[in-house]
């Protein structure tokens, strides 16, 4: 899994291009990262790469690189 | 030794309110809410909402008449009534035994509420079992009634959007024609309690102890501690983590694969966490029905209603696995073999008494 990968899979889920996901951006800014968006993220994470993320983990997430370091940290070794 | 009893659902039907509540009149209500868009998730059109003074136990009781009308079972046979709910009428007593005297059900007919939400059927298929094949009973009610509405916020999309009112009626009995409860398998873990609560009510945080502040979340929306709340996150990650593990037990013990079940329910949480979860177990779309559209998530009627509802497609001897998942954390599944039950599937609307 590339970073790029979890950026498409944001895009996907949020419903918007994937150039507007900047790793160093705050979720919060997000109009379109709700509590739906994440839950499709957690099932597009689920059924690609077998990886759940839980509730706890979700609020501690600030920036878009929180997520993408939590979900690598998570990913099987290649 | 004695000769061994075996339960089997014999009669089976639901109630809905009369309350229509559609995803336009939402939409009416609340011009920010993005209902195309949640309509779409969620499988959930419109749902029924009991009146302001009709509760739970008045819909179970009308599910149970509807049964009695049937003629297939008589009130008086009845020596055994479960009624599960998280919306009793009093914190005491137990409506179960409100719902006796209602029914006109014998006194010498055992009367219990129990209160499970979203695996309550499967636990009240299991208690029926153990009292049948124990020879406890002879005939075991089981009810379920849930009015979530009642706790819930009318600002609170996450759950205004998903949660319906419910009632459905169910008799178990001994040796006879019906579906056979073959096996269940049951769970909890209680750490995942905060997760879908009612905080203000109970002995812990009693009613009029607290000030009725309303918070407004990180979502837009509004709720009190007397509210219902639901961290949905949180109940996501719980039924990926214990559901397919769920169904992977019940087969187990009954040495079945997916290959061998004709039918799978699971409780109707909403269509876009009930369709990943089919996807995750690889089940074939056919097998597993959804019953959302037009009554959302009915808690612990979910399951019992979905099964009235497509019992026109089971022949005799199909294996049907109920799975149901929620709060809690509570869960359970059950096989059931079909047999001949008696369907009572034109839902009343309310009728006062």
């Amino acid at each position: 899994m590339t970073n790029d990968e979890l950026t498409e899979l944001f895009a996907e889920a949020l419903e918007v291009d994937a150039s507007s996901i900047q790793p160093e951006k705050a979720i919060a800014e997000f109009e379109e990262w709700n509590s739906l968006a994440w839950l499709t993220i957690m099932s597009l994470l689920d059924e690609r790469y077998g990886i759940q993320l839980t509730g706890p983990e979700i609020q501690s997430f600030v920036t878009v690189n929180d997520v993408i370091e939590k979900v690598t940290a998570k990913a099987p070794a290649a | 030794m004695k000769d061994e009893v075996s339960a089997f659902i014999t009669d089976l039907g639901y109630f809905l309110p009369a309350r229509l509540v559609t995803n336009r009149d939402l939409q009416a209500e609340n011009p920010a809410w993005d209902m195309e868009r949640i309509g779409k998730k969620t499988g959930i059109n419109s749902r029924r909402i009991a009146a302001d003074d009709e509760t739970a136990a008045d819909m179970a009781f009308a599910a149970a008449e509807r049964l009695f009308a049937q003629g297939r079972v008589h009130r008086s046979e009845i020596d055994y009534l479960l009624f599960c709910t998280q919306s009793p009428d009093y914190m005491l007593p137990a409506s179960a035994c409100i719902l006796q005297h209602r029914l006109g059900l014998p006194v010498n007919c055992g009367a219990i509420d129990f209160n499970q939400g979203c695996s309550g059927f499967i636990y009240g298929l299991q208690l029926a079992n153990a009292l049948i094949s124990s020879r406890s009973a002879s005939n075991v009610l089981l009810l379920t009634g849930e009015t979530y509405s009642k706790y819930i916020h009318p600002l609170d999309r996450s759950v205004r959007v998903l949660f319906g009112d419910a009632a459905t009626a169910t008799v178990i009995g001994g040796n006879r024609p019906g579906a056979r409860i073959v096996t269940s398998v049951v769970g909890t873990d209680g750490s995942g309690c905060q997760s879908l609560i009612v905080p203000i009510g109970g002995a812990r945080r009693p009613s009029g102890s607290e000030s009725p502040q309303e918070v407004c979340d990180e979502n837009g929306s509004i709720r009190g501690a007397a509210n219902l709340f639901m961290d949905g996150q949180e109940l996501f990650a719980f039924t990926l983590k214990r559901v397919p593990d769920l169904v992977g037990r019940l087969l187990a013990e009954t040495g079945l694969t997916v290959g061998d079940v004709d039918l799978f329910v699971f409780h109707q949480a909403n269509e876009f966490m009930n369709e990943h979860l089919r996807r995750k177990m690889l089940l074939p779309k056919e097998k597993v029905p959804l019953s959302l559209d037009d009554v959302g998530n009915t808690v612990s009627n979910t399951i019992p209603l979905t099964l009235s509802r497509i019992s026109g497609q089971l022949a005799p001897g199909n294996k049907i696995v109920l799975v149901g998942f929620g709060v809690g954390y509570s869960w359970g599944a059950c096989l059931l073999e079909w047999g001949e039950v008696g369907v009572c599937n034109e839902p009343g609307t309310s009728q006062k008494q």
